[in-house]
């Protein structure tokens, strides 16, 4: 088996927190809380979870946009924490990013082909004419029309942003690019072109994904693996289609059954999860899943289950499966 | 765009016509200029004669009408108490107001923009504090009340600088620290926010994301955007020089036009007091209309809408 083309290992990410006068306690959030896994090049690996599981703050440590506080991301076999200089750059380089809102991503004071040429100019070694036919032909791959380089991005849709987001993040040929919830601010209708438009430019390109959605639905159809976030932990990684197909952790399984069935005669799901989401300042002790969990007993309050490896390549943490 | 401007000109043209209206009754109220300027043995009939050559006898709509007829025309009546043409004592004081004004509009551009800028993208830190209490003493402090304590403490404690008067730049350095000080503390505070707004936003993560050197993303991402709100609070600073100069100019004796309305006012002199308010006035609704122009300049989604 060749080396990952990006490998987490035991990543840690707690936030400190004082809360009312400055001499109460510091406590901290736990938002990614030893998390570990691979992407190989050219695959995709999804990552689903509720809101504030800590999805976004996983690829925000990818991204190097914040610092892990344990752990190793690792790139190429060559851990990313530290860079600096023309490694940092080339980094930056091979890891592109898109996020949900297209809006809130583009510059509005730049014009179109100004925000996509900007990668390339900020590593600096093409020509202006050089860097103008690159940005009409990465308009072109994200199926723009022509001229649209010359627009500001308020004149354009929802969905047509996104697409110049996605210029944008191919325009220095990255080897992966990190999709945060990239279709779920657009509408139902454009999200299917956005999607086919993300897989095309990954058998032609090769270019890896890590993909962070909530849709399960997008995810199973975008991933080759998955993984499963509750709280700051994954859960549950393995296949997309073994994932899909037998759910082993109880959370899996509540999550797959809280999604509408594909026909409104099938059987319903089990009755979906009690209770809320715990505090992430104060997580349960032992399995952090267990005071929702329709499976717990006292071991899981005492212990905390490791991801172990069940069959195949699906990986659970739960004593009870 | 040109209609969007031709109908922001036609609304500043408004706003003139009810400042003068206001200002020419007000002034009125408080009586007239004869018990001023009068020989105290003069008989009521000598009163009657000069109310008369003033044409202060006659009814307030018909003195607005020649007033605002001549007026339209560039003459703005003569000075009570100059006995001169009210617009040319205008003009005469003006340098040394926009002297002043300028220099405390200098000061705020090279000090708070860059501070604020600082202060968000170190937020918290050292600079931030003290950012945050020089902008809180400049905004919670009355402008004369300032100039009051510094004129105390660096001319009469410590001798550094003059009292007060026009003349050396050392004669500039309290008047325009005084009047700037709030526009300063604003423009720090809104700059500081502004960007604090934009550097939170997905673009600038994503230009961090691009390898751009930090400072480019500062500056080309972070601080374009908020140059917006910028403009605004500019456009709001030089007005509130303007108020802000009759209080600065009377604590600082500064020959101005601020000192020049004060002391017509008390004057009775109503010629003066219309021109100066008029034509402040005017400059207020001037610098808004360049606000907006800037605007349409500096956002490309102005221009559109």
């Amino acid at each position: 088996m060749t080396a990952p083309l990006l490998e987490v290992d035991r990543l840690h990410k707690h936030f400190p927190v004082r809360r009312g006068l400055p001499w109460n306690p510091v406590r901290h959030v736990h938002a990614v809380d030893d998390v570990s896994f691979t992407i190989g090049a050219g695959e995709t690996f999804g990552i689903v979870g509720e809101s504030g599981c800590g999805k976004t703050t996983l690829s925000r440590v990818i991204l190097l946009l914040e610092a892990a506080t344990g752990g190793t991301v690792r790139f190429d076999g060559k851990p990313v924490e530290g860079l600096a200089g023309a490694e940092l750059l080339a980094y930056r380089r091979a890891v592109q990013a898109v996020f949900q809102d297209p809006t809130s991503a583009l510059s509005p004071r730049m014009r179109v082909g100004d925000i996509v040429a900007e990668p390339l100019r900020a590593t600096g070694d093409a020509s202006s004419a050089e860097r103008r036919a690159e940005v009409a032909r990465l308009l072109k791959v994200v199926g723009l029309r022509d001229g649209a380089a010359a627009s500001y991005p308020h004149e354009f849709s929802g969905g047509q942003r996104q697409r110049i987001a996605i210029a944008r993040a191919l325009a220095t040929n990255p080897r992966l690019i990190v999709l945060d919830e990239p279709i779920s601010a657009l509408d139902i209708s454009i999200r299917a072109q956005i999607m086919n438009l993300l897989r095309d430019i990954q058998d032609r390109t090769g270019t890896a994904f890590l993909l962070i959605a909530h849709d399960l639905a997008v995810v199973k159809h975008m991933s080759t693996r998955v993984g499963v976030m509750y709280l700051g932990k994954l859960v549950e990684t393995g296949p997309a289609d073994a994932l899909y197909r037998r759910p082993l952790h109880p959370y899996t399984r509540a999550l797959l059954a809280a999604a509408l069935p594909a026909r409104p005669d099938d059987a319903p799901g089990p009755p979906p999860l009690a209770g809320e989401l715990p505090s992430p300042l104060a997580p349960p002790s032992g399995c952090r899943f267990r005071t929702r969990c329709p499976l717990a007993v006292r071991e899981c309050a005492e212990a905390e289950p490791p991801l172990r490896r069940l069959d195949a390549d699906q990986h659970v943490a739960c004593h009870r499966v | 765009m040109a209609r969007y401007l031709l109908a922001r000109f036609a609304q500043g043209l408004v706003t003139l016509l009810a400042v003068s209206v206001v200002v020419f009754v007000l002034s009125r109220l408080t009586g007239d200029p004869l018990t001023l300027i009068m020989d105290p043995m003069a008989t009521k009939d000598d009163m009657a004669r000069e109310l008369a050559r003033l044409g202060l006898d006659r009814s307030y709509v018909e003195q607005y009408a020649i007033f605002l007829a001549h007026a339209l025309l560039g003459d703005f009546g003569q000075s009570v108490f100059y006995k001169r043409d009210a617009f040319g004592v205008f003009l005469e004081k003006l340098p040394a107001t926009l002297e002043l004004g300028g220099t405390a509009m200098l000061l705020s551009i090279l000090i708070a923009i860059p501070i604020g800028v600082l202060s968000a993208v170190h937020q918290g830190g050292w600079l931030d504090r003290i950012a945050k209490i020089v902008a809180l003493t400049g905004q919670s402090a009355p402008v004369f009340w300032i100039g009051l304590v510094m004129i105390l403490l660096f001319s009469v404690t410590l001798g550094w600088l003059p009292t007060a008067g026009r003349g050396t730049f050392r004669h500039l350095v309290l008047p325009a620290i005084t009047l700037g000080w709030y526009g300063n503390a604003f423009l720090m505070r809104i700059t500081r926010s502004a960007m604090l707004d934009v550097l939170g936003t997905d673009y600038v993560r994503l230009a961090r994301l691009e390898g751009l050197p930090e400072r480019r993303v500062i500056w080309k991402h972070a601080f374009k955007n908020a140059a917006t709100s910028i403009v605004t609070t500019l456009g709001l600073m030089s007005i509130s020089l303007v108020t802000g100069a009759v209080v600065t100019e009377t604590v600082f004796a500064w020959p101005g036009v601020g000192r020049l309305t004060v002391d017509a006012i008390f004057q009775r002199d109503f010629p003066v007091v219309q021109t100066a308010v008029i034509l402040i006035a005017v400059m207020v609704v001037a610098v808004n209309l360049a606000v907006d122009v800037v605007y349409a300049w500096i956002d490309p989604r102005v221009r559109f809408q």
